[in-house]
């Protein structure tokens, strides 16, 4: 699978394991960056991608295993450690300060503790090539970036890169925020970097860009190296087949089709939709008693779209309206949404879900409170019912209101959050990522929950990066991909490879998909282009 | 048993996986409880004169005062913020009280313009500190300059006047009420002490006003409404405050605008010392009172051993300071990472 670089690596990993506590990122990863080359880096969520960028950005120093320069062992113990090696990142996250100007933004952290007074002539002159050549105007440069575009901003922190010396360039989905005409500038610019000698490490989810760029790629998938492929076995079904490895879309497909359901019956309909400004629009029907699944690769619109549904984030264009007995009421907000009978289950648990001082009965309570009481005094002994009940259902342990909820596990504090919004009774429940970082035990008692819900009447819509989970428990599948959604898969359609390919802006044909099915897998899956 | 902040009973805990550092949370809640305790006994020991009705009602009518100008800034730590114009508020209803009693005022009017212009100050500090995301730090401590110098100009610095004489009943400490020999203030503050843990306890707003504090962002999202948690708990202070204001006028001594300035540092002493967290989510005006009590028999304690008003001052601060290393390092700081 591996080819040989032909000259020694600028940048090597040799047997880099990474652990966060208990939890493994990245295991036995084997990356070598040629002199020269652009080197595409792709994987799933949760493959280790990032956590290959950060260790090369010196973010992050690996628990095992040696990161080479030039052949040489290096410690990266700092960002400014891996600039002395020449190692420049640039982030999806358009990082830049709005406090001071774009020229100081670019050259941010050159300087010593005494600030220079004015930024020479030469800075300057330096700074005004790089993003002509990027085709923006150098005004960029004077003022201050508050008022810039998304586009605008990201040239600044690749200005920022291009201009110190470096001999690796890590784009960590740089190109995202970029528009069509200067993601083409920019991979003329390093075009002609890449003949001088310098490399790229190219992180990007969109296949069409990796075609036109790589000269190799490595594929990562759940924190190991599948391998690294030439350009010419660098096609997207390659990649995709890679990066899938297995699959178990057989077993799925059964159940998902199966359930189908009546198209004709929606509670909840995103119509016109665009989820941030400039988004392509795109209708959605969530059909009632079924479980929608939300997927799509991190960043990609898929927590957007959750949020515009529950009411907690404005649309960019366009309506939410959700049946209400038989009239469509618009979504306005998530107050407006919840007496509509939407509840939203939040996705960052300890950012968004949970009163960390408080006790696992007030946690799970808050949202309901109102109903156990009179004229602002609630009954304790009927809240308590309550609380034990959604407790019994989803199996909290301990089953014990009192108990202060920091010292629950991650998987019982987020059945009590799911508790919080079940008890509200909801028509339609909006989870947003509940299964994220939960063990495999919690996860069952989820799925079957799920199940028992949509028995009784609830429609269920619930956001998954993990493409099995998506799977293993929803009727349909909706995938975002560039802010919006991509591709709505359901019945026969509804395969891992379909939702990989969905997730990277491809459509798995129809006939392929079915052969599939039956025959067992790591062989090519061909992919439409 | 109910779902209070307080932690839960320990029977249920012993079938449980263990809980992170619940039994220190415990046992420092019975120590806060019993210092005050402590403190009498200590107190009786070194300055005889105190074991007495007078000596124990003078006591508690200090502890009045304080209590109430406390109630404030409890429930501000407790969403997470601070009040620091509840000086200012206590000056104001002083001022008012005694130049428009002397200018021949009926006294409930008096009282309905306090009352007005409190809610009027409670309200700015909470519709400042959550519309344009300003710290709470900095909203009331403009809230305060701008109400003592409104009162200077309004009353052309000349802030002497006259006081009822049922307010130099209230708060002296052979005064009874209805035949209990009780002085009104005293009366007044175990009045607000249970409502306000009624409120803490029992209410929806109550619970509200703990998950403000304890995460703003998941509140948000379970539908509590932070601006009016923060106009209702800065106005209720700023009563509170006044009422303490109103009582203070009842010292011999004459107003002044700057009455209540000591009562920034004692209020947030009580609260300290009572062991409300200052990240806010956690504490009880209980704890508060507890808090009061033990801060009054000091600052009595130091004053029967004849250390001057200057001595007491660094003690209060060795003191305070010692309080916030025994348990300042929040328990939550470590839960919440």
């Amino acid at each position: 699978m591996s080819t040989p670089p032909l000259e020694p690596a600028v940048v090597e990993l040799a047997g880099i394991t990474h652990r966060y506590g208990p939890t493994v990122a990245l295991s036995d990863c084997r990356l070598s960056i040629a002199p020269g080359e652009v080197h595409g880096l792709v994987g799933e969520n949760g493959s280790g991608k990032s956590t290959v960028v950060k260790l090369l950005s010196g973010i992050m120093r690996p628990t095992e295993g040696e990161v080479r320069v030039g052949g040489k062992a290096v410690d990266l113990r700092s960002p400014a450690a891996a600039q002395r090696h020449e190692i420049v990142t640039v982030f999806q996250e358009t990082l830049v300060s709005d406090e001071c100007s774009g020229l100081d933004n670019v050259f941010a952290g050159t300087d010593g503790i005494f600030r220079r007074a004015r930024s020479g002539r030469a800075e300057r002159e330096a700074a005004e090539r790089v993003v002509a050549s990027l085709g923006a105007s150098p005004a960029i440069l004077q003022s201050s970036p508050h008022h810039l575009s998304l586009a605008e901003r990201q040239v600044l922190t690749l200005t920022r890169a291009l201009v110190r010396p470096w001999k690796l360039l890590i784009l960590d989905e740089a190109t995202s925020a970029l528009d069509l005409s200067t993601r083409d500038r920019l991979f003329a610019v390093l075009a002609d970097h890449r003949r001088e000698g310098r490399s790229v490490l190219f992180v990007s989810h969109r296949m069409d860009e990796l075609e036109i760029l790589i000269d190799r790629a490595t594929v990562q998938r759940s924190g190991r190296t599948v391998g690294t492929v030439g350009k010419d076995e660098a096609t997207p079904a390659r990649l995709l087949s890679m990066m899938s490895g297995r699959s178990d879309a057989g077993e799925h497909h059964v159940r998902a089709g199966a359930r189908s359901r009546q198209a004709a019956d929606v509670v909840l309909r995103g119509v016109d939709l665009s989820l941030v400004a400039q988004a392509p629009a795109f209708d959605l029907d969530v059909r009632r008693g079924e479980i929608l699944g939300i997927g799509g690769l991190d960043g990609q619109g898929g927590s957007h779209l959750v949020e515009v549904l529950a009411g907690v984030r404005p649309t960019a264009s366009g309506r939410v309206e959700v049946d209400r007995d038989g009239s469509w009421t618009r979504v306005t907000g998530y107050r407006q949404a919840f007496r509509s009978g939407i509840a939203y289950v939040p996705g960052k648990r300890q950012e968004e879900g949970l009163f960390p001082s408080m006790t696992v009965g007030d946690n799970l309570s808050m949202a309901t409170l109102p109903r156990h009481a009179r004229a602002g005094l609630f009954r304790s002994s009927s809240v308590l019912t309550r609380v034990r009940e959604e407790m019994t259902r989803l199996g909290v342990v301990p089953h014990d209101p009192s108990y202060p909820i920091t010292g629950l596990s991650g998987g019982n504090a987020q059945k009590v959050l799911v508790g919080r919004w079940l008890a509200a009774e909801p028509d339609v429940l909006i989870l947003n990522d509940p299964l994220r970082g939960v063990d495999l035990g919690t996860k069952r008692d989820f799925y079957a929950l799920l199940r028992e819900l949509t028995e009784a009447g609830t429609t269920v819509v619930m956001l998954s990066t993990e493409i099995e989970e998506l799977l293993t428990c929803c009727d349909r599948v909706a995938v975002c991909q560039a802010e919006r959604v991509f591709d709505v898969l359901e019945g026969e359609d509804l395969t891992y490879d379909a939702v990989l390919a969905a997730m990277f802006g491809r459509h798995v044909s129809d006939e392929q998909s079915s052969d599939e099915q039956s025959s067992d897998h790591d062989t090519h899956r061909k992919v439409t282009l | 048993m109910s779902t209070t902040i307080t932690h839960g009973d320990p029977s249920l805990a012993a079938a449980s996986p263990p809980p992170p550092k619940r039994r220190t949370a415990r046992a420092s809640s019975v120590l806060v409880y019993l210092s005050p305790v402590a403190m009498f006994v200590v107190l009786t020991l070194t300055t005889p004169g105190v074991l007495s009705t007078t000596g124990v009602m003078s006591l508690l009518v200090l502890a009045s005062v304080l209590g109430l100008a406390a109630v404030g800034q409890t429930w501000a730590v407790m969403i997470g913020g601070i009040d620091l114009s509840i000086p200012a508020t206590i000056g104001m209803a002083n001022v008012l009280v005694t130049t428009l009693y002397a200018e021949g005022w009926g006294f409930p009017r008096i009282v309905l313009l306090v009352v007005v212009v409190s809610l009027a100050i409670g309200t700015a500090n909470g519709l400042l500190s959550s519309l344009f995301g300003l710290h709470p730090l900095v909203v009331t401590l403009g809230m305060a300059s701008l109400v003592t110098g409104s009162v200077l100009v309004a009353t052309d610095g000349n802030t002497g006047g006259d006081v009822p004489g049922f307010i130099t009943d209230a708060v002296s400490p052979v005064g009874s009420v209805w035949g209990i020999g009780v002085p009104a203030a005293v009366i007044l503050w175990l009045a607000t002490l249970a409502v306000v843990l009624l409120v803490e306890r029992r209410t929806v707003f109550g619970r509200r006003l703990y998950a403000l504090g304890s995460n703003e962002r998941a509140a948000r999202l379970a539908l509590v409404r932070p601006v009016v948690v923060r106009v209702v708990v800065y106005s209720v202070g700023a009563l509170c405050a006044s009422a303490a204001g109103v009582l203070l006028a009842g010292f011999s001594g004459g107003a002044s605008v700057s009455i209540g300035d000591p009562y920034l540092f004692s209020t947030i002493t009580a609260v300290v010392v009572g062991g409300t967290s200052l990240l806010g989510g956690a504490g009880t005006y209980a704890r508060t009172v507890a808090g009061v009590l033990v801060t009054t028999m000091f600052t009595t304690l130091l004053v029967g051993l004849e250390i001057g008003p200057n001595m007491q001052q660094v003690m209060l601060g060795v003191a305070i300071l010692l309080l916030i290393t025994v348990y300042g390092r929040d328990r939550h700081v470590a839960q919440r990472l």
